[in-house]
């Protein structure tokens, strides 16, 4: 029974570190993309149109 | 351009989680149980695969950091700043997952053991790509010494490989010129099939990675001309 244990951690610590990794990126990607679309709207705005 | 990234990106994802679905079952229901180690053999499937991901990873930061100094343009240091997280958490779930393996197999969850100590410098020379880059004062700059780091970083992968060889290790060794077959029927392709999911897994996360990279950049080139206009 106690050898399983090892093997259940190693899995758990696997899958856990890759969903965490994966979620991470998924949250960063979409609050930066947030980030980048106001900023873009900002700059657009202080820039103002442009001549051609 | 950035719908078809998109796609490709879903269907990697469909792919990889298929990919890893039947990896699983392989390794619980389809390999046959070592006789000596018993169940914890079984971490071995993906130990072995999420090193040769590390290795593959490290490769891709040389190829970045390499591409970078030479041309010093933007991308070549958001592949090389992904290929480093990356890497860095798959160095980080080996060095997890060994000593999870060693515990049972050798009776010590550590050793000064050659593979592991290089390992370790490895993991450590990764952790030390990310600081620099934090703590420099521009980008680029901490692009230039991340990319330094980054290819230290490379030169100690093939001494990781080798470590055994040369300092007479006591790790196991998979693959050896001349061996014969060191897996039994059903062990090896689960093993091999292991190494091809894990393989999708890391283009996955590499792609996101790298998107994320490309993001920020933009980002940070934005609000510089915010602040400078």
């Amino acid at each position: 029974m106690k050898n399983y244990a090892f093997l259940f951690w190693a899995y758990t610590v696997i899958w856990l570190g890759l969903a965490a990794f994966l979620l991470g990126s998924l949250i960063r990607i979409r609050r930066l993309g947030e980030r980048l679309a106001r900023v873009e709207r900002e700059l657009a705005r202080s820039e103002g149109p442009r001549a051609d | 351009m950035a719908r078809m990234w998109d796609r490709m990106l879903y269907a990697l994802w469909g792919v990889a989680t298929l990919a890893i679905g039947i990896a699983i079952y392989l390794v619980f229901l389809h390999a046959p149980e070592e006789r000596v180690m018993g169940p914890p053999q079984r971490i071995f499937y993906f130990h072995v695969p999420i090193a040769m991901m590390t290795f593959l990873a490290v490769f891709v930061l040389l190829v970045g950091s390499l591409g970078y100094l030479w041309t010093r343009q933007r991308a070549w240091d958001d592949l090389a700043r992904a290929a480093s997280e990356v890497g860095l958490l798959f160095c980080t779930l080996v060095l997890i997952t060994g000593p999870i393996w060693a515990k049972p197999a050798w009776g010590v969850w550590w050793t000064w053991e050659a593979r592991l100590t290089t390992t370790l410098l490895l993991w450590l020379l990764l952790v030390g790509g990310q600081m620099v880059r934090s703590y420099a004062t521009n980008r680029d700059q901490g692009a230039r010494l991340a990319a330094v780091v980054g290819i230290v970083a490379a030169l100690d992968v093939p001494i990781v490989y080798k470590a055994v060889d040369w300092w007479r290790g006591q790790h196991p060794v998979l693959f050896r010129p001349g061996a014969g077959r060191a897996l039994a029927p059903g062990m090896s392709e689960t093993f091999s099939f292991c190494i091809w999911a894990f393989a999708l897994l890391f283009a996955l996360l590499l792609a996101l990675r790298f998107r994320l990279a490309r993001i920020e950049d933009r980002t940070l080139d934005c609000v510089e001309r915010l602040s400078a206009g």
